[in-house]
């Protein structure tokens, strides 16, 4: 098209693509590194599939490649990622170096890949033809935003506790984004390869998984195009450089190092975040009946919603809970309290799945506690809950929180968004409604467009109960939901927890303000040293000596909270 | 309404990939410009027009060592010839920042943008296994000034090199070696992880064979590696008459140092990434000894050699090294092929760069044929007493 | 065979001397910093500068070179850390923040001394060779295993009885314990830094004086295996470094010694991943209880 910027522009878009390997599992928050790795592995293998003359007379032998190339990532991407998923932050990340070494050496050592030499192949791809493959990954990545799944990702991205108890499955969104990564890092090689006509192992090093990173921090994650302005803006700048006759070896990278550290400093979302619009406020969506009919129905009043016998948890030597039984029914607003320390955060998690107890046994909403599969599998039965310390998702608005929470009362949507499907529509729309409904709800409307820390430490805990209500959930588990309100708004608070019930929900209730447990409650359990040391009408309760004793002596050792 | 809206685009979206997707012919269009066709041959040429020569060096980054000193012998070259008459040479050299991407691109601005006669380098043989090829669709003659590894010139025939291949300068330092110091059993070290050593290590294996030689120990060790003992320890148990090195100058040093260090005292014969005086340098003492097969010996005494050494020095400060006597050479070439037909055409330049015979160089007499390889007589020196002496 | 071990120590004390400064800010602090290598690359052009430029004799040379890279580690942890702390992404931006870091560094170096590696003149350190009951081993060597055995003794020895060293300690533990009982969090993660880039730089000038020169991509040469060190010794170990040090180099020379050098550069990395895989906290970790 320009005679004489071909290789420019054509060094852009793969710059890009490298880019939006990174992009992907940045996206769900995974340091994953080895795509230097997955694009030698594909880029070699394709050299043994694309023909050499073209498809048909005219079809550029490298769409034989692309797919070849894909798969062989994705494959690749997924055996690494079964041992190497298991570890987090920087352990993955040097885990995946490990491996794209291992690749290079094994490349540089095997004789099909003729070792250091490389191998030659005829440059097929053009320039448009690479500005395809973006444009084709950019659509994927618009689509993907506002999907559901593109939330499961960014749920992960922010918190992946709060997200498995949302119903997301962690560990199949994390493999979903590496694989992914995988699949892009191949197609990339590929494109190399059949871009530059040669490929050695050495081209696939430590320094072109950098550049990706790079790239794609710079153009920033949080937003599709972000990799296309990194890869656009890196290309260029030495262009500029060195129109303006700076020519000297150190100038670039000096160049390049500082807008790197400008960029990780003071533009967290990368250059795109200059770009990307402000948001006008969401357009509210009201429910019309069609969207609360499809929820499935709550139990009738006095089905058993959880049974736990003899449940016990203890790390190490640290007996955290013990011996537990208790049954909880469908329409119940059950209070436990308990000193700090007494063990109630433990048995909850227990409950929602987070941790599996280490002795006993206990079944919720028809799953067994300790089964395999985490929190999302509870969370999917229909549990919902929040957290002591608040677990939103920072980088999303208000809405955005809440419309995870719809994950599993609502259908995946991306594979329709891509085409458009107007189904697809239907049900994101469904997903906002439901979403409206539950921040009317707590009364946050006026703040949906907001992010969680702009919102003052009580509507945060309110934003936190609207998210685990928009699962539709049979027990919810609200864990000090209180603390840190106000009395006026603990009283709200108080009120709502109440119209829950007589909806029909059932509420697990985790407090310290004894008032509002006694006010709310129909039964109440009071733990001790990990044990139930009283139980019964929360009166009653509350006149139980042991209670009072238990109280007393916790009240003298300070606030602080750990469980 | 808004499903229509996107079913064109579907549809255009699709209609672009299948344009995409197609193979074009690329024909080369290789209008001749007659401003580039001057009167008179030989010495007597003379054209009007500037005569337009890129070059690609990696001037900055790994290569640079290597870059530089290209870059310098050029420009002195053509600094020497424009100071004669007839015609005259506007040089622009590019910077391929030891990356391929940077290399395409320097050759696709020079070819479409700057629209040059002839290029000369890349520095290194991995950019120009991906360069020349576009020099070759382009239509424009490309001369290699140390791409010395196999299957260069097979490229096409637009792709020439005045550098003496890795086989060359290890077929004459072997034997040079095997007679002056009678070798009988070595032990080889390569660097498997650089295709230049890995290549000169294919070759080494041949020539050796060839010769008779046999190799009894034969390590490898990775471009970046800092630690040689235990490939080291291997040497000294064996008990060799001679160590064959194939490394870049980054390892070498290192190395040799450490293989001195440990008390090896057997010759060390290596190829043309032996042959500069920054090794020298660098190794002072540990250098002694080094057998060293090239294209170019500061102590040829060819034609015009001593003028080159002294001309260099005096503009840059330093000594040349073979990278800079190559790349002067490189100069000359092309105006010796300029003037044949008179003609600074690509066509023009293509078929002389060709046609040179036994040109008097300070490489000693040199020459290109139709497929681009060069024939010339490799230097082998050794170094003693710090300088690189011719071994007789 | 005991030659090969021998060379696999001296090999893996350097490994272990990269791998210290490296894997105290990582226990410490929990950052991986990718600046570690451009400082180690600089502590050993500034070592070679002083020798030539100013003739420092060598027992001087390591204690300015520590003084500059502790310097350069405050600034380093001015720069690319402390903005970011607090940030939801601190972990994550602090990587790329040293990266960027780092490359600043590797830039300034290339304008202040060119593409060509810079040498330490060849007299700066006497080149001997001892043969101890048919051992062959330098004195460069010698040097280069006692000087990576006091400096971790003394690192091990400030970490376990000095104040700073004990707020280190309260530091790696919580943050935010450690600040409420009255740890001055910011002075001892510059301290962390301070004294890791200061190790970093040392050990940058010990391989220089091995090697004979250095050229700028010293520091990279190791920082890969100066992952797998901080690994497989597990996090934030100090005696684990080492040992996982001299581990990788006798691997290295086993390798060598009884497969194919080709084969060498795997080894650091299978080993790496492999205890990632089977055991994530390392050989010589120890479990951390995960809070929810």
């Amino acid at each position: 098209m320009l005679a004489g910027y071909d290789t420019l522009i054509t060094t852009i878009a793969l710059g890009a693509i490298l880019a939006y390997s990174f992009h992907v599992v940045l996206m769900a928050g995974q340091l994953s590194l080895g795509q230097a790795g997955f694009a030698s592995l594909a880029a070699y293998v394709s050299t043994l599939v694309v023909p050499a003359e073209p498809l048909f007379g005219s079809l550029s032998p490298v769409l034989v490649g692309l797919p070849v190339g894909a798969l062989v990532g994705a494959g690749a991407a997924f055996v690494v990622g079964l041992p190497v998923l298991r570890l987090r932050g920087v352990f993955l990340a040097i885990a995946t170096i490990a491996f794209g070494e291992m690749v290079r050496v094994a490349m540089t050592n095997a004789e099909w890949t003729n070792g250091a030499l490389g191998v030659r192949v005829d440059k097929w791809v053009t320039f448009d033809f690479a500005w395809i493959i973006v444009a084709v990954l950019a659509y994927l990545f618009w689509r993907l935003g506002p999907s559901r799944v593109g939330r499961a990702f960014a749920a992960v991205r922010e918190d992946e506790l709060a997200a498995g108890s949302m119903g997301v499955n962690v560990v199949r969104t994390r493999m979903t984004s590496f694989v992914a990564s995988g699949a892009i890092a191949g197609v990339y090689g590929v494109l190399f390869a059949y871009f530059f006509g040669r490929i050695t192992p050495a081209a696939f090093d430590f320094s072109l998984m950098m550049d990706g990173l790079v790239t794609a921090v710079l153009g920033g994650y949080l937003v599709f195009f972000g990799p296309v302005l990194g890869s656009g803006f890196l290309t260029v700048v030495p262009e500029i450089q060195s129109a303006l006759g700076l020519d000297a070896g150190w100038v670039h990278p000096l160049v390049t190092s500082l807008l790197l550290l400008a960029v990780i400093l003071f533009l967290p979302g990368g250059l795109s975040s200059l770009l990307a619009r402000r948001r006008p406020a969401p357009r509210r969506v009201d429910p019309d009946g069609t969207d609360l009919a499809g929820l499935p129905p709550l139990p009738e009043p006095g089905t058993a919603v959880a049974e736990l016998r003899a449940l016990g948890k203890s790390y190490g030597a640290v007996q955290a809970v013990r011996e537990i039984d208790l049954e909880i029914r469908s329409g119940e607003i059950l209070g436990v309290i308990g000193p700090n320390g007494a063990g109630k955060t433990t048995l909850v998690n227990m409950i929602s799945g987070l941790e599996p107890p280490t002795s006993g046994e206990g079944e919720v909403l028809g799953v067994a506690l300790g089964s395999n599969g985490g929190a999302h599998r509870f969370a999917q039965a229909g549990v919902s809950r929040t957290f002591q310390h608040s677990k939103l998702f920072d980088r999303l608005t208000v809405l955005d929180n809440v419309l995870v929470g719809t994950h599993v009362v609502s259908r995946p949507t991306y594979l329709r968004r891509l085409l458009w499907l107007p189904s697809a529509r239907r049900d994101e729309r469904r997903a906002r409604a439901l979403a409206w409904a539950q921040l009317d709800r707590v009364g946050l409307a006026e703040r949906a467009h907001l992010r969680p820390g702009a919102l003052s430490y009580g509507d945060q805990r309110r934003l936190e109960i609207a998210r685990a209500l928009a699962a539709h959930p049979t027990l919810l588990i609200l864990d000090e939901p209180a603390a840190g309100m106000n009395h006026v708004e603990a009283a709200e608070l108080a009120a709502l927890i109440k119209a829950l019930a007589d909806d029909g929900i059932t509420v697990l209730l985790i407090e310290h303000n004894v008032r509002m447990v006694l006010d709310t409650c129909t039964r109440l359990v009071v733990m001790n040293f990990g044990e139930v040391i009283a139980a019964g009408r929360p009166r009653e309760v509350a006149a139980d000596p042991k209670v009072v004793e238990a109280y007393l002596g916790a009240t003298e050792t300070g606030e602080s909270e750990y469980v | 309404m808004r499903f229509k809206k996107s079913s064109g685009t579907v549809v255009a979206v699709a209609a672009l990939f299948a344009s995409a997707a197609c193979v074009s012919e690329e024909a080369t269009s290789n209008t001749s410009d007659d401003a580039l066709v001057g009167t008179g041959s030989g010495a007597e040429c003379s054209i009007d027009e500037t005569v337009k020569v890129g070059a690609v060096f990696s001037l900055t980054e790994a290569a640079a060592f290597a870059g530089e000193y290209q870059r310098e012998g050029l420009e002195l070259a053509f600094e020497e010839i424009n100071a004669t008459d007839g015609v005259s040479y506007e040089l622009i050299v590019e910077d391929d920042k030891t990356s391929v991407e940077d290399s395409v691109a320097a050759f696709e601005k020079l070819i479409d943008r700057d629209e040059v006669s002839v290029i000369v380098g890349p520095t290194l043989s991995n950019m120009a296994f991906t360069t020349f090829p576009d020099a070759q669709s382009a239509g424009v003659p490309a001369l290699g000034v140390s791409t010395t590894a196999e299957g260069i010139p097979d490229i096409g025939d637009y792709v020439f090199r005045a550098s003496l291949p890795e086989e060359g300068a290890l077929a004459a330092s072997i034997p040079a070696a095997k007679e002056a110091i009678g070798i009988e059993q070595v032990a080889v070290l390569h660097d498997s992880a650089d295709e230049f050593t890995a290549s000169a290590y294919n070759t080494m294996m041949d020539v050796l064979a060839e010769e008779d030689v046999e190799v009894v120990v034969d390590e490898s060790f990775a471009t970046a590696d800092t630690d040689f003992s235990a490939q080291l320890t291997k040497v000294q148990n064996a008990d060799v008459d001679a160590v064959i090195l194939s490394a870049l100058p980054g390892a070498t040093i290192p190395l040799v140092k450490q293989a001195r260090d440990l008390g090896i005292d057997a010759p060390i014969v290596g190829g043309n990434a032996f042959n500069s005086p920054v090794l020298v340098g660098a190794l002072e003492d540990a250098s002694e000894g080094l057998i060293v097969g090239g294209a170019w010996s500061a102590a040829a005494e060819t034609t015009g050699n001593a003028n080159f050494m002294a001309a260099y020095t005096e503009a840059y400060d330093r000594a040349p090294d073979q990278f800079a006597a190559q790349a002067y050479t490189a100069g000359y070439l092309i105006d010796q092929a300029v003037r044949a037909d008179c003609d600074a055409n690509r066509e023009a330049v293509k078929d002389n760069l060709g046609q040179i015979l036994e040109f008097d160089s300070i490489l000693g007499a040199i020459s290109l044929d139709e497929n681009g390889e060069v024939t010339q007589e490799p230097f082998v020196q050794i170094i003693e007493n710090g300088e690189f002496t011719i071994l007789q | 065979m005991l030659q090969q071990l021998a060379n696999g120590v001296f090999a893996g004390s350097i490994y272990a001397l990269f791998a210290i400064g490296f894997t105290l800010v990582f226990g410490i602090l929990r950052h991986l910093n990718l600046a570690h290598a451009a400082i180690f690359t600089g502590g050993a052009f500034v070592g070679i500068e002083l020798a030539t430029r100013f003739d420092v004799p060598i027992w001087l040379l390591f204690p300015i070179v520590a003084g500059a890279g502790a310097l350069a580690g405050v600034l380093l942890e001015r720069t690319a850390f402390r903005p970011l702390s607090g940030r939801d992404d601190e972990h994550f931006a602090g990587l790329i923040s040293s990266v960027a870091f780092g490359g600043l560094l590797i830039a300034l170096l290339h304008a202040r001394y060119g593409t060509e590696p810079q040498s330490f003149p060849s007299s700066y350190f006497p080149n001997r060779l001892y043969e101890i009951a048919g051992l062959r081993v330098t004195l460069m060597q010698l040097v280069t295993l006692g000087l990576a055995l006091v400096l971790m003794l003394g690192l091990a020895w400030l970490v376990s009885k000095t104040p700073l060293g004990r707020a280190m300690r309260a530091v790696a533990e919580n943050p935010t314990a450690a600040k409420v009982v009255g740890v001055n969090v910011t002075r001892v993660t510059a301290g962390t830094y301070a004294l890791s880039s200061a190790l970093g730089s040392v050990a940058g000038v010990l391989l220089a004086l091995n090697l004979g020169q250095a050229n700028r991509g010293l520091g990279a040469s190791i920082e890969l295996i100066g992952f797998a060190v901080i690994i497989l010794g597990g996090l934030g170990s100090l005696w684990g470094a080492m040992a996982a040090g001299l581990i990788l180099g006798l691997a290295e020379a086993l390798t060598v010694t009884y497969f194919d050098s080709t084969w060498r550069g795997m080894v650091a990395f299978a080993l790496l991943f492999a205890v990632l895989v089977i055991r994530p906290k390392g050989l010589f970790g120890h479990v951390k209880v995960r809070e929810v």
